[in-house]
């Protein structure tokens, strides 16, 4: 496991990603895996490693919730979902990261 | 919140149903990812395989959602607690030896703080007892020559200060006062304060049963009241709750009861105030001062104690300002100079006790150093033997803090173990200290082990933990993964590292145990110094004995003073004892050597009436019998001793002692010279005739010097009370009941109190120099001990790591002379470096014991140079023992080793 081309994820952007993910709808872990790999190509990082105790760390910042449910292929998995205080961070954090991007995105092209 | 609460909750409890619901989580990522490499063709072996590898550190995974979950704080200090608890119980050895090192260090401390809570911490039971002042008398020209400060006061400097201080709320006297209690059951003596009506609301202290006195019963006449204490009331009379009005008969004469003190109640204490004052150990009653107009003009009778209540706001500069002024106007007004002394309730009370008590407070934590230290290598040599466990532990995911974080665990456990098993020694202890300790600590009876002692424990248990933990912990958590696991032992750089703390807690332990042990050191010399004074009597074989006359009975012509009536009845006791078998020569006296009283007499030397200032000097009074200094074996050295002429009628006479001529008549002869004295009740004067010359007795105290003394025949001048003293052949004891018989030969219904032999006077009055003597050379014993421990703890552990290289050593010819040097050196260079760093920090402490000790420099080169050897000497057994052992290797073994 080289670091290769991929892009390690800066601390917090996870959290930022799985908010982003569970907007929708609830997601287990595999599920949330597969669509940063699917979304995201193969250009950012995520170990399931590191994503479990993503989820962990926001469940215990309240911002989702897991319950226990059934998943496509019949077996019982932890399902995430957004609470409100999660919505409320996603947002936010949203606009912090666009600001943030923006700001270094106008400094790459314009500097 | 709730939400939050239920998970923590959730968390804390149920433990196993989390740990399960996160094995599953995973489990079901785990499986779908293997599911999808068998779909791309690997076999279900290599597909698992891949998916672990994918997932990247599942226990690490597993820790850091355990982290996440954020309970683990409490979580894992349980686990911790369990973990640290198992591992305590696998090695029973260490736990046993680490919980009494630390039991004896946190018990020493507890104990001596429950000590120093009650004694110094508490305030006294009295309302605002911070304003409460004792007024003392000063004499100048007297310190100097004896040192003594604080002196009694008459009832007419009573009086003109009650008068005209400005700095005072209530200002009361009070003074000793002993009667014979008959009726209703057996005669009984009891000890008993004449007290200003004042006094008890000046305390602040209300009756429990009835009232305190009022104050027109503060009058000679209307004076037959008494306020009896708490414990009298139970004891003679059941507690009856009708005893307010009651009369008893106190020395033949009818007085009312007016009021029961409440429980606990004492004052003044016997110890707080002047030996001379003679208050009783247990204050049976009070009855007011009433002093009579007679009592009230006598300046020169110096018996009072008086004690104040400051105005609020009035500091006690300022009252001593005040009282100094007062004290002024009274030597212009009386032509005679004395000053007057403030001196704080509290600072009186607690006295000398103070410092030795901090100097112990010291003592002991010095103690709990030194187990600590021992604590902290025995960690140190299990941080080597569980480097593995802790690398291991690293590796599944534990982060340094975590690991520091069990490691204080066990220590605080171990700490906490240690402070629960001291207590209970603490509180044994306490129970011995006040069993044992010496009669006069001050509020023995108040001390006891109560809240602040149990925080105080609880708080140096943590305190301890900590400090002895730290830094094993940091030492312990500090490794390279790769070495350690590689290595599958200690690596040589950590080890280093833990070898020079090791080194460096034995170095501070040799020097801390050798600062105790020199302080010891020097209380023992001086005890057996002390042991070694010559009293100026010989006090093998006396039998000492109290009489005290009741007083109307023997009252003379002179309404407060004895008659000769007294007088006779002494001669005639004195008469009979002679004549007992196994009794060789019998007198008394009264106060007598040792036994706490103190008497003194105002004189002028010049043939001048009134005298001038400064032309009246004070010195020691005591009453004796003619036979007395053939009983006690005090030598004449000039003149003659009294015979039984000098009686009522005869010419005044009196003998001084070796100090009296020394401060008086340094250079000329002093028999034949003639002192005057005041006479007290009409303000006229009366001459003695200096008949001998006797040599000095320690009267007061054994460590203290021979101070002026005169001796007056008793029966030229008699008192009501007298100490009988019997020279016997055989054990003085064994003559009590004859000497009892003779007594109520006399009179049927006098009483004797006080029975002792001269030798155990003595004895009491070290009592105090032998409880702080032993308390300290128990603590030095301890640290000797700790100390040896530790020296031995750490070459026995080096000889162990040395093994190989000592095994190689004697392959390549080294004897086991040479290993023993090697061994026994490494560890000598260690208490030698303590050793001279503990002299040199003994040598700038031991002053703080300059008040306790006699006759022995604080810094006495002998003393340091012979406790420093001893110390060196358990140090080399200490360092044998292992070297020892090393010479026992077999080096074909110990280059196996490995």
């Amino acid at each position: 496991m080289n670091k290769e081309k991929k892009t390690e994820l800066l601390q917090g952007t996870l959290e930022l990603l799985i908010l982003r993910l569970l907007q929708s709808e609830p997601l287990n872990g595999w599920d949330i895996m597969q669509r940063i790999r699917l979304v995201s190509g193969a250009v950012i990082k995520v170990s399931a490693g590191s994503l479990y105790p993503a989820l962990h760390r926001l469940e215990a910042r309240r911002l989702v919730v897991a319950e226990w449910d059934v998943s496509e292929k019949n077996r019982r998995a932890k399902f995430y979902k957004l609470t409100a205080a999660g919505r409320k961070q996603l947002e936010a954090e949203r606009e912090t990261w666009e600001r943030f991007t923006g700001a270094v995105a106008s400094i790459l092209h314009n500097a | 919140m709730l939400g939050w609460l239920k998970l923590r909750l959730r968390a804390l409890f149920r433990k196993n149903e989390i740990e399960n619901e996160l094995d599953e989580e995973l489990r079901f990522y785990l499986e779908n990812q293997t599911e999808v490499y068998v779909a791309q063709g690997m076999s279900p072996e290599e597909a698992r395989a891949a998916a672990l590898r994918e997932f990247g550190g599942v226990e690490q995974a597993k820790e850091q959602c355990r982290d996440a979950r954020g309970v683990s704080l409490i979580e894992e200090l349980w686990q911790d607690l369990r973990y640290g608890a198992r591992t305590l119980l696998k090695k029973p050895g260490f736990t046993a030896v680490a919980v009494i090192t630390l039991a004896l260090g946190i018990g020493a401390n507890s104990a001596i703080f429950s000590v120093v809570n009650s004694i110094l911490l508490r305030t006294l039971p009295y309302n605002e007892p911070q304003r409460l002042m004792i007024v003392w008398t000063r004499i100048t020209q007297l310190e100097s020559t004896s040192g003594q400060t604080q002196f009694a006061n008459s009832a007419t400097d009573f009086v003109e200060w009650r008068n005209q201080n400005q700095s005072f709320e209530q200002i009361a006297a009070f003074r000793n006062q002993t009667f014979n209690l008959s009726g209703g059951g057996e005669p009984e003596y009891l000890g008993g304060v004449r007290a200003s009506a004042s006094l008890l609301p000046l305390l602040g202290v209300e009756a429990k049963l009835g009232r305190t006195f009022r104050t027109e019963e503060d009058q000679p006449g209307a004076d037959r009241v008494v306020i009896l204490s708490h414990g009298l009331w139970q004891r003679r009379f059941a507690s009856d709750p009708e005893i307010i009005g009651k009369k008893l008969t106190l020395n033949d004469e009818g007085y009312t009861v007016v009021g029961v003190m409440p429980p606990g109640f004492q004052f003044p204490g016997k110890d707080s105030m002047l030996a001379g004052l003679q208050f009783p150990k247990r204050v049976d009653f009070y009855i007011p001062l009433a002093l009579t107009a007679s009592e009230a003009s006598d300046r020169g009778r110096l018996y009072l104690a008086v004690i104040g209540r400051l105005k609020p706001q009035v500091t006690i500069v300022q009252a001593q300002a005040d009282m100094d002024a007062v004290a002024d106007r009274l030597v212009k007004q009386y032509k005679n100079g004395r000053g007057v002394l403030l001196v704080s309730l509290q600072q009186q009370v607690v006295g000398k006790a103070r410092n030795a008590l901090l100097i112990f407070l010291g003592a002991v934590a010095f103690v709990l150093l030194i187990a600590c230290a021992n604590v902290a290598n025995l960690l140190l040599t299990r941080a080597a033997a569980r480097h593995k466990e802790m690398a291991i532990r690293s590796a599944l995911g534990a982060s340094r803090l975590r690991l520091i974080r069990q490691l204080l665990t066990e220590s605080l456990l171990l700490a906490m173990l240690g402070g629960t098993v001291g207590l209970v020694l603490a509180i044994w202890v306490v129970k011995l200290l006040i069993a044992t300790g010496p009669t006069n600590l001050p509020r023995a009876d108040a001390i006891s082990v109560d809240g602040r002692v149990l925080s105080f424990n609880l708080l140096i248990s943590l305190l301890t933990g900590i400090i002895f933990g730290l830094a094993p912990a940091l030492q312990a958590s500090r490794l390279d993964l790769n070495e350690s696991l590689k290595e599958g032992g200690t690596t040589s750089a950590v080890s280093s590292g833990r070898n020079r703390m090791r080194s460096l807690l034995v170095v501070s332990q040799v020097a801390v145990a050798l600062v105790l042990l020199i302080g010891a050191g020097l209380m023992i010399r001086s005890f057996v110094r002390l042991l070694g004074v010559d009293p100026g009597f010989d006090p093998q074989h006396i039998l000492t004995l109290d009489v005290r006359l009741p007083f109307p009975k023997y009252v003379g012509p002179q309404a407060d003073y004895a008659g000769p009536q007294a007088a006779a009845f002494f001669q005639q006791v004195i008469e009979r004892l002679k004549t007992l078998p196994g009794v060789r020569a019998a007198g008394g006296a009264n106060p007598l050597p040792l036994s706490g009283g103190e008497e003194g007499s105002g004189f002028v030397i010049a043939g001048r009436w009134p005298p001038a200032p400064g032309e009246v000097f004070n010195a020691g009074r005591r009453w004796v019998s003619p036979d007395y200094f053939k009983v006690m074996g005090i030598r004449l050295q000039t003149g003659r001793a009294f015979t039984e002429s000098d009686g009522s009628g005869a010419p005044r006479v009196l003998i001084i002692n070796e100090a009296f001529v020394g401060a008086f008549f340094p250079d000329k002869d002093p028999i034949g010279k003639r002192l005057f004295f005041n006479r007290g009740s009409d303000g006229g004067y009366a001459w003695r005739e200096i008949v001998g010359v006797v040599k000095d007795v320690k009267h007061s105290a054994l460590d203290s010097d021979p101070k002026p003394e005169m001796y007056f025949p008793f029966s030229q001048f008699p008192s009501w009370n007298m100490t009988l003293v019997a020279r016997t052949s055989g054990d003085p004891m064994s003559l009590v009941a004859a000497a009892r018989r003779q007594v109520l030969a006399v009179d049927p219904n006098q009483a004797i109190s006080n029975v002792s032999t001269m030798e155990q006077l003595m004895d009491n009055s070290v009592s105090q120099r032998r409880f702080n003597m032993l308390l300290l050379s128990i603590f030095a014993a301890i640290s000797l001990v700790l100390a040896a421990v530790g020296i031995y703890s750490v070459l026995a552990y080096s000889v162990a790591q040395r093994t190989q290289e000592i095994g190689v050593r004697m392959a390549l010819g080294a004897r086991a002379a040479n290993v023993l040097k090697l061994i026994i050196g490494q560890g000598m260079v260690l208490a030698l470096i303590g050793a001279a760093l503990g002299l040199a920090a003994a040598f700038a402490l031991t002053r703080v014991l300059t008040g306790l000790l006699y006759g022995v420099s604080p810094t006495d080169p002998a003393t340091f140079a012979l406790i420093a050897l001893l110390l060196l000497g358990v140090a080399l057994v200490a360092c044998y023992l292992p070297a020892r052992r090393a010479t026992k290797v077999d080096p074909i073994i110990a280059l196996r080793f490995e």
